[in-house]
């Protein structure tokens, strides 16, 4: 059964690309529509049902161990569908929008599609792979993939975004790869050279690890994947491409993209905090992630452009998983993966919401998009709200993760980070409230008649911006039991 | 066992020195097709490193790995990059961020600096090549200052690979050997970046019209 899902989760998307992409080529949009969206659910559909097996029934294994999904893997796979889920029901219309006004590039939805199906489906399978060599090269090829989509729209900015994501993603890239060969060097060269790079195998022995090279090999790790999960000073290329993508793309990078590189940093610092004691790994996690947050304060509260206000707010939020990350201990943790999840609904729906937003207004400046509320009013409800609930105010699962990273980090010893991080957040939210609101309210300058939205992407806005909602004021018994597996994991050998 | 393991460090040492001296050789110049026939050179010589390191060794998919770097990055590699060229009207990199003359400079000071800085460490590893590691970290630094002081994309994508040859000397001559699944994964990962930057490169000239990124320079803030 788990080998099953796993061939539908990392086979379904390279199939479908093939199929979709000749399809496009041929003039077939709608058949190259169908076949994309096929195969990309098929694989979201499995990584989902295989995610949840796992939290029933406890960690899979397939093909002689290369595949081994635990709680955290399992999550990861969730985490990934739900985004993916948001970016594929908005993909069709961007399309069609884009069709009518005569700037798709001719012949290239197909392309869109295939590349869509091949970033989905290589995200939902980094977490699947038990070597972190392969974590190494999955996330390598995303960047290859979401590069081609970043530039989709073939506007001067649009490529000069993605050849700063392609330069700067590939070396910061390059450092993770050399972090991951010392991690190999630190196993001694009687390791077998079979499973030395698996996580699982890693995590047991890791007592026998040489601890100089393991330093230097999480350090190098932090460099690489801190760039891919856009952690300051590494996150100059996140901007530019969250903002020039097309809407699902940014939801989908932003959402899923940059929690899967924050999955292979947790990885490396499970393994070197079992062996060192979480000292030294959690110390630049949390230095990280405090700086991550203090970067993106000052160009959240001075920001002229609504998607690059949302870029910004998602280096904010990933500096704060770092900081839950580095503090440990069980409630931070739990924190943590309600914060990841609620954060990836949120911010995609935001995307999605701002992007239909910037399509009416014909502009990205803040100045521009004044009014929405009037003159679309659906988009600019479902901005309003999402902003509300990445300020992180309540009712939503983000105001419960971030009371119990900040709590937590206090329980665990870092009282001065927790506080600094809480003047941080508080001061985020009047920058992030302040720029919605002028978008939302204010004279509307545009003519052109109120634009309503269809039922399906009022749903596709309003479902995951209600569970996120619904996170804040109830935890089920299953989720419950979910997030202390996801926290035993994390935590497993200290704290 | 071809090789004995003292001839094999020694030759090591002397493809770690060569690529070094290569290195310094791309990072000054200002010619975009020899910057990309020279690091074709140094990717091969890469790719040698691992043929010596397997011959003494017996690793035999280390010999593989080192045979498709020759292929992938000594021969592809730079003919998709030759096109890329062909098709363009820009020879030199005219006005890089900083004088070929001064890269010149700070790459041998690369070399020195990294030289001092590993002199001591000492990894767990088959071969006594002891030129490798600061080959490699000189050979990555190298990488680094190019991408930092140019500005044609040409030159970028070399200072990448040159970047990625730091890496792969690492990998091939220290670490040993990492398991084949992903020594080719890495092989395809790079193959597939260079080809994004091909269709770019080729984008921007059809857009802007230009292989300089000095046109790139809109987004701020």
């Amino acid at each position: 059964m788990t080998e099953l899902l796993t061939l539908a989760i990392a086979l379904a998307p390279v199939l479908g690309a093939l199929a979709a992409w000749s399809a496009g080529k041929g003039g077939r949009a709608r058949l190259a529509m169908g076949i994309g969206i096929t195969a990309t659910g098929t694989s979201m559909a499995a990584a989902a049902a295989l995610g949840a097996w796992v939290f029933a029934a406890g960690t899979e294994t397939a093909f002689s161990g290369l595949v081994t999904v635990d709680a955290l893997g399992a999550y990861m796979l969730l985490l990934v569908a739900a985004v993916a889920a948001i970016a594929l029901a908005a993909s069709p219309g961007y399309l069609a929008r884009h069709r009518a006004d005569g700037t798709l590039p001719p012949l290239e939805e197909g392309t869109y599609w295939a590349l869509l199906a091949l970033f989905a489906g290589g995200l939902a399978t980094v977490p699947l792979v038990d070597n972190l060599g392969l974590v190494w090269v999955g996330i390598e090829a995303t960047t290859a993939v979401s590069a081609l989509l970043v530039g989709f729209t073939r506007s001067p900015r649009a490529i000069e975004a993605a050849w700063k994501y392609l330069i700067l993603g590939s070396i910061g890239i390059g450092f993770a790869l050399l972090g991951t060969m010392l991690l190999f060097a630190a196993a001694g060269p009687a390791a077998d050279a079979g499973n030395a790079l698996a996580w699982t195998e890693l995590g047991r022995s890791a007592a026998s690890l040489d601890p100089e090279l393991l330093r230097l090999a999480f350090v190098f790790a932090l460099v690489g994947y801190g760039t891919k999960a856009g952690l300051a000073p590494f996150h100059t290329w996140l901007p530019d491409a969250h903002s020039q993508a097309p809407a699902p793309i940014s939801a989908l990078l932003s959402g899923a993209g940059l929690a899967v590189a924050l999955y292979a940093l947790a990885r490396f610092h499970h393994i070197v905090a079992t062996a060192l004691g979480p000292g030294f790994s959690g110390t630049l996690l949390v230095a990280f992630g405090l700086l991550s947050l203090a970067v993106a304060l000052p160009f959240i509260v001075a920001q002229g452009d609504l998607k690059r206000l949302l870029a910004y707010s998602s280096i904010e939020h990933l500096g704060l998983a770092t900081l839950a990350l580095g503090f440990g201990g069980r409630l931070a943790l739990a924190g943590l993966a309600l914060h990841l999840f609620c954060h990836g609904l949120a911010k995609a729906s935001a995307f999605v919401a701002a992007g239909r937003l910037v399509e009416e207004a014909g502009s990205h400046r803040i100045g521009r998009l004044r009014g929405s509320l009037t003159r679309s009013p659906a988009a600019a409800r479902a901005l309003v709200v999402a902003s509300l609930m990445l300020s992180g105010l309540p009712p939503s699962g983000i105001f419960v993760a971030e009371l119990a990273i900040l709590f937590g980090g206090v329980a665990a010893g870092w009282a001065l980070a927790a506080a600094v991080a809480a003047v941080l957040l508080a001061l985020a939210v009047a920058g992030l409230l302040f720029h919605v609101a002028r978008v939302a309210v204010g004279p509307n300058r545009a003519r052109g008649p109120r634009v309503s939205i269809r039922a399906r992407t009022a749903l596709a806005l309003a479902a995951p911006l209600a569970l996120v909602a619904a996170a804040g004021l109830w935890t089920p018994s299953p989720v419950a039991a979910a997030i202390a597996q996801i926290v035993a994991v994390l935590g497993g050998g200290h704290g | 066992m071809i090789l004995d393991p003292s001839t094999a460090s020694q030759l090591v040492d002397a493809v770690a020195a060569a690529v070094v001296v290569l290195g310094i050789g791309i990072a000054s110049t200002r010619s975009l097709g020899r910057m990309i026939w020279v690091t074709a050179a140094q990717s091969a010589l890469v790719g040698a490193a691992a043929l010596v390191v397997a011959a003494a060794t017996g690793a035999a998919h280390l010999a593989l790995g080192g045979v498709l770097a020759i292929g992938v990055k000594g021969v592809v590699v730079p003919l998709v990059l030759g096109s890329i060229l062909r098709r363009s009207s820009v020879r030199q990199e005219r006005r890089p961020v900083v004088a070929p003359r001064v890269t010149f400079v700070l790459a041998v000071v690369i070399v020195f600096v990294a030289t001092a800085a590993t002199h001591d460490v000492r990894l767990p590893v088959a071969l006594d090549a002891a030129r490798a590691l600061p080959a490699a970290i000189s050979t990555l630094l190298t990488g680094l200052l190019i991408v930092m002081t140019r500005r044609k994309t040409l030159s970028l994508v070399v200072g990448l690979l040159v970047f990625e040859n730091g890496i792969a000397l690492a990998a091939f001559s220290l670490v040993y050997a990492m398991p084949i699944v992903v020594e080719l994964g890495v092989l395809f990962d790079l193959l597939i970046a260079v080809v994004v930057a091909w269709v770019y490169s080729r984008r921007m000239l059809d857009v802007l019209g230009t292989l300089s990124t000095d046109e790139l320079r809109n987004l701020r803030g």
